[in-house]
């Protein structure tokens, strides 16, 4: 509970490990509600002062498994450790791990300052020490001039601010998001998004976040887990888990992909050959994958890294032939919907560098896809 | 339906409920002697309520049974709001819900009675309430105003925000510092309109109040009612007004108090 004294403790520990400095770990953790799993055996490290983001659609229990990190549920199963503390059973106000939540859940009755004050209060501090701390947050979130407002006379945006600086008022070891930006309207959103992550990176706290929009966790997050039926799917960078999409469940919640079912016929440790059913040319595919010949995979390519072209591109692979089915214009890009002579259809995004009136092609164009062997992922079968 | 017909169904249902009420407003200010009979306007029987020593004790003894059986019923309806949304399922919970409510539809004439056979029952047995009087109605009082406070307390605490308690769990206050600094605040506008119900309630039965009393407790509708059967006194008029003047203050602060704060909870 001591702040002061977990700073020390932090300091004496040996950095001797190599690997990164992990704050919060889960070892199968299990949520079940009345039999059935929420939340299934996920093993998990959250590093020290990163933003790491739950990403799922509803109902994948990503906001079970923050809830379980706040001690408001109790999990069925596993272990929840902070700073290589056993927090499983401790109960949530009790806990250094203080969460923002996506009502804001402030008090009606208190205003702004009692709001961002009440944790500290319960701590008993001195009055001087919570009005300062209290003053020195608001700041942070640039509301001391609403300090002694009631939360229904604030603005959405404002009230997040305060629900924030009351997360943040204890120093809290671990910050929980629980869908940040769900109340607000879509403008407000981008502006918010940027807005908090520069305020937890001025603290400095570790961040776990919940959300189901992947614009929000990409913007937002260092790292991100892509959730599903209450398991984790993939954890890594924004751009890797975008780019390296390693099932076909992450290629297919991140943006938009084209997959392309192929059977091995050549793998050498950097690239892999494959032929597909309805594709002119052989499929080709950097990747070091060992495959033995004949095995059946599946290649992912994102819609942007395809060229349109009216003419057959040189090289041998990776070249599909269509008729343009279907086009969106979406003023920085135009998205092609281009169905093969094989009958599959691939999306191709055509960023639009000249005026409309240049568009290039039209419906019914005959069309040539290529893309890169670098552009395509093998995700196993 | 046209505006107009809906406004003189709205006067005609309106005269129908208040007529009688007016009328008797109306003649507590009749000079004459004769209740029925107009003479002039006049405030003599204000006087002489207030010089009725009976009346006074009775209204007294009537304020002080509806201001503790109100308290002591929001006491036990808050414990079974609680009990009954925030607990989480427990066994017979069902079963409380819906005795909880069974006064509400249990004619009165059946609760007194049941009330005054366990009083007389419990005095032969454990010699405890010796005599009947103004303990055994506030008991009685008690038990059916717990029902309306616990029908509102329930209803205020299901359709509060679960997750402003959480928030305060998270922030380090115990269970019991939670009810009492963020759940108590926020519901109290319904705990004070529950109260104003339960003692408008308590006020003005006479049924029960008529079945548990004893010798030297009588409530003010007690009085009333009897001496009326002596023949009505235009006193008895002042005093109705007066009645309903502080019945309807309690029962329309209740609804404001209640409207006002459905109201900020929308603009949060």
């Amino acid at each position: 509970m001591d702040d002061s004294s977990d700073n020390d403790s932090a300091a004496v520990e040996p950095a001797a490990t190599a690997g990164p400095d992990v704050v919060l770990r889960m070892r199968g953790l299990r949520k079940e509600f009345d039999g059935v799993a929420a939340v299934a055996d996920v093993d998990l490290d959250v590093h020290r002062g990163e933003l790491f983001a739950l990403l799922g659609g509803s109902g994948c229990g990503k906001s079970t498994l923050l809830r379980m990190l706040a001690g408001l549920e109790t999990p069925t199963a596993g272990r929840v450790e902070l700073d290589g503390t056993d927090i499983t059973r401790i109960p949530p106000h009790l806990r250094p791990v203080n969460m923002m939540f996506q009502s804001y859940a402030l008090f009606p009755h208190m205003t702004v300052a009692d709001n961002v004050a009440f944790g500290l209060k319960q701590e008993k501090r001195s009055a001087e020490e919570i009005r300062a701390r209290v003053d020195s947050l608001l700041d942070l979130v640039h509301m001391r001039s609403y300090a002694s407002r009631k939360p229904h006379q604030l603005s959405g945006g404002q009230q997040q601010r305060v629900a924030l600086a009351r997360s943040l008022a204890k120093n809290p070891r671990l910050l929980l998001l629980d869908e940040p930006m769900a109340a607000l309207d879509k403008k407000l959103r981008m502006q918010m998004q940027l807005e908090i992550v520069d305020i937890i990176e001025e603290v400095g706290v570790t961040c776990v976040m919940v959300t189901h929009d992947q614009d929000e966790a990409m913007s937002m997050a260092g790292r991100i887990a892509i959730m599903n039926a209450g398991k984790i799917m993939q954890i890594g960078a924004p751009a890797e888990v975008y780019e390296y999409p390693s099932c076909r469940f992450s290629a297919e919640f991140l943006g938009s992909v084209n997959l392309f079912d192929g059977i091995v016929t050549h793998s050498d440790g950097a690239t892999v050959q494959l032929s597909s059913q309805g594709l002119e040319t052989p499929l080709r595919v950097v990747s070091a994958m060992e495959l033995s010949d004949g095995a059946q995979v599946t290649v992912a390519v994102r819609p942007e890294k395809i060229t349109v072209a009216a003419e057959p591109p040189p090289g041998g692979f990776n070249v599909a032939h269509g008729c343009v089915e279907d086009l969106a214009y979406l003023g920085s890009h135009t998205v092609y919907h281009v169905r093969l002579d094989g009958g599959a259809k691939v999306l191709a995004q055509d960023v639009n560098m000249r005026h409309v009136g240049e568009r290039r092609f039209t419906w019914n164009d005959p069309v040539y896809l290529h893309w890169q062997a670098a552009s395509g992922v093998v995700l196993p079968a | 339906m046209s505006a107009r017909m809906r406004g003189l169904v709205l006067a005609a249902a309106l005269v129908f409920l208040y007529l009688p009420m007016l009328l008797l407003i109306i003649y507590s200010f009749n000079e004459s002697r004769l209740v029925t009979v107009w003479s002039g306007w006049s405030v003599k029987w204000y006087g002489e309520l207030l010089r009725d020593q009976q009346m006074i004790g009775a209204i007294w003894m009537s304020l002080r049974i509806a201001f503790l059986a109100a308290t002591a019923a929001l006491v036990l309806g808050v414990l079974a709001g609680v009990a009954l949304t925030r607990v989480g399922a427990f066994r017979g919970k069902a079963l409380l819900g819906t005795m909880i409510t069974a006064p509400l539809v249990i004619p009165e004439v059946i609760t007194g009675l049941s009330l005054l056979l366990l009083f007389v029952a419990l005095g032969q047995l454990i010699g405890w309430p010796a005599q009947r009087g103004m303990l055994t109605i506030w008991i009685a009082h008690v038990t059916f105003c717990t029902a309306y406070v616990t029908l509102i307390v329930a209803g205020r605490l299901s359709e509060f925000d679960h997750s402003i308690e959480e928030a305060a769990m998270d922030l380090g206050a115990t269970p019991l510092r939670t009810f009492f600094q963020v759940t108590l605040p926020v519901i109290s506008p319904a705990l004070i309109a529950a109260w104003l119900l339960a003692f408008t309630l308590s006020l003005d039965d006479l049924v029960i109040a008529s079945f548990v009393t004893g010798p030297g407790a009588s409530t003010l509708p007690i009085v009333v009612f009897s001496s009326v059967r002596l023949g009505v006194s235009p006193k008895i008029n002042a005093l109705a007004t007066i009645l309903i003047v502080v019945v309807m203050a309690g029962v329309l602060t209740s609804l404001w108090l209640m409207r006002r704060y459905r109201r900020r909870q929308q603009l949060i």
